[in-house]
């Protein structure tokens, strides 16, 4: 272990982070991990700073709860912590700035990226959600479930479509409405995203049949079926509030379906003619 | 016997109306509830404290069905709600 950090800067949905460390193995490993998200640009805005070790070597809390991240928000610094499986880390909503302490291997860091993110997309109108997202002739296709549901099946059976994620979709409103941007956050797959972004055409819950074709959804009944699939890290009631609103925004302006479909690639048929 | 009991929403709900369906989503727990179009309108009505007697008269009129009807249905929703820490029963 070097007495510099090293400095890696990655570019996720058009947030800047700069990930430090002294643990070389872990820079090793995020440069070979996030290869399709190293950034060149300079302008980090977001810092996280990261050890690698166990939380009894640092004096902190442990928590072995496998029913969930335990998360918390300190009103006077500002500052949302989460404990999960050997995951510690801190994150500053204002001054962007983040700690965290993980056992040696991958999992620790995405983690704590997909809780950072969560929270920083809450503000801007955007929100992580359990889909994946295919971008085809320049838009992107969302497809919510939670485990089992045929995110990664929908994926891979979609080889001439751009991969955005194969499990969790990185969502936020722009100027012209809501895209849907490639992240590192993935599934069964184990294939990250491209780093690409596009306009979402449509929202596609998936429902496994025998056949295929598509039932058009209100926005209340979209809605409905949405909110169980949004990543939800925090139990606090502003960024609730947040996210909700972007929930409401999202099915408001954006058409969506059940899929009903076989798990083969024809299903794309009833896509590119809706 | 309820009839002058006072509803209002809890502060810690947030809520959209869309096609007459409230969704409300409870911002300790995040559960979310789909209100159908009776029990939307008093939600909405909730958004200020008010008696459950004018919410039934009011229920009554909108949907243009008897009294005891009306109030069988508004207390119906305003118990249950009540039980899940959506609405304030004072």
């Amino acid at each position: 272990m070097g007495k510099v950090p090293r400095v890696i800067s990655l570019s996720i949905g058009g947030e800047a982070v700069k990930i430090r460390s002294k643990d070389r193995e872990f820079i090793e490993q995020t440069k070979f991990r996030y290869a399709e998200f190293i950034s060149s640009s300079v302008r980090s805005c977001a810092v996280i700073d990261v050890e690698i070790g166990v939380s009894e070597d640092f004096g902190l809390p442990f928590s072995q709860a496998s029913d969930g991240p335990e998360v918390k928000f300190d009103c006077a610094k500002e500052e949302w912590t989460i404990n999960w499986m050997g995951l510690y880390g801190r994150w500053n909503i204002h001054t962007k700035r983040g700690w965290m302490l993980s056992r040696p291997g991958p999992s620790g860091f995405n983690s704590f990226l997909r809780f950072v993110f969560s929270l920083n997309l809450a503000a801007k109108n955007g929100g992580l959600i359990h889909a994946s997202s295919l971008i085809k002739k320049g838009q992107t296709y969302i497809f919510p479930g939670k485990s089992g549901a045929g995110k990664s099946t929908v994926a891979r059976l979609s080889p001439d479509a751009i991969l955005l994620s194969d499990d969790i979709s990185l969502v936020k409103k722009g100027r012209s409405g809501f895209s849907a941007y490639g992240n590192p956050f993935w599934g069964e797959l184990n294939v990250g995203g491209e780093n690409e972004a596009a306009p979402i055409k449509g929202i596609y819950f998936l429902v496994k049949d025998t056949k295929n074709y598509l039932d058009i959804l209100s926005p209340a009944q979209a809605l409905r079926r949405l909110l169980p699939n949004v990543v939800f890290f925090a139990r606090d009631r502003a960024f609730s509030r947040r996210l909700f609103n972007f929930c409401v925004d999202l099915t408001a302006d954006i058409p969506a379906y059940n899929l009903h479909f076989v798990p083969d690639s024809s299903f794309w048929r009833c896509l590119d003619d809706g | 016997m309820m009839d002058k009991f006072v509803v209002v929403n809890e502060n810690k709900t947030a809520y959209r109306v869309i096609d007459d369906e409230a969704v409300v989503v409870n911002l300790e727990n995040s559960t979310f509830h789909v209100l159908n179009p009776v029990a939307s309108y008093i939600w909405q009505m909730a958004e200020k404290k008010i008696q459950v007697k004018d919410i039934v008269k009011k229920v009554s009129e909108e949907f243009d069905v008897d009294f005891e009807t009306a109030r069988e249905d508004c207390l119906e929703f305003i118990i249950k709600s009540s039980d899940e820490n959506l609405l304030i029963l004072c």
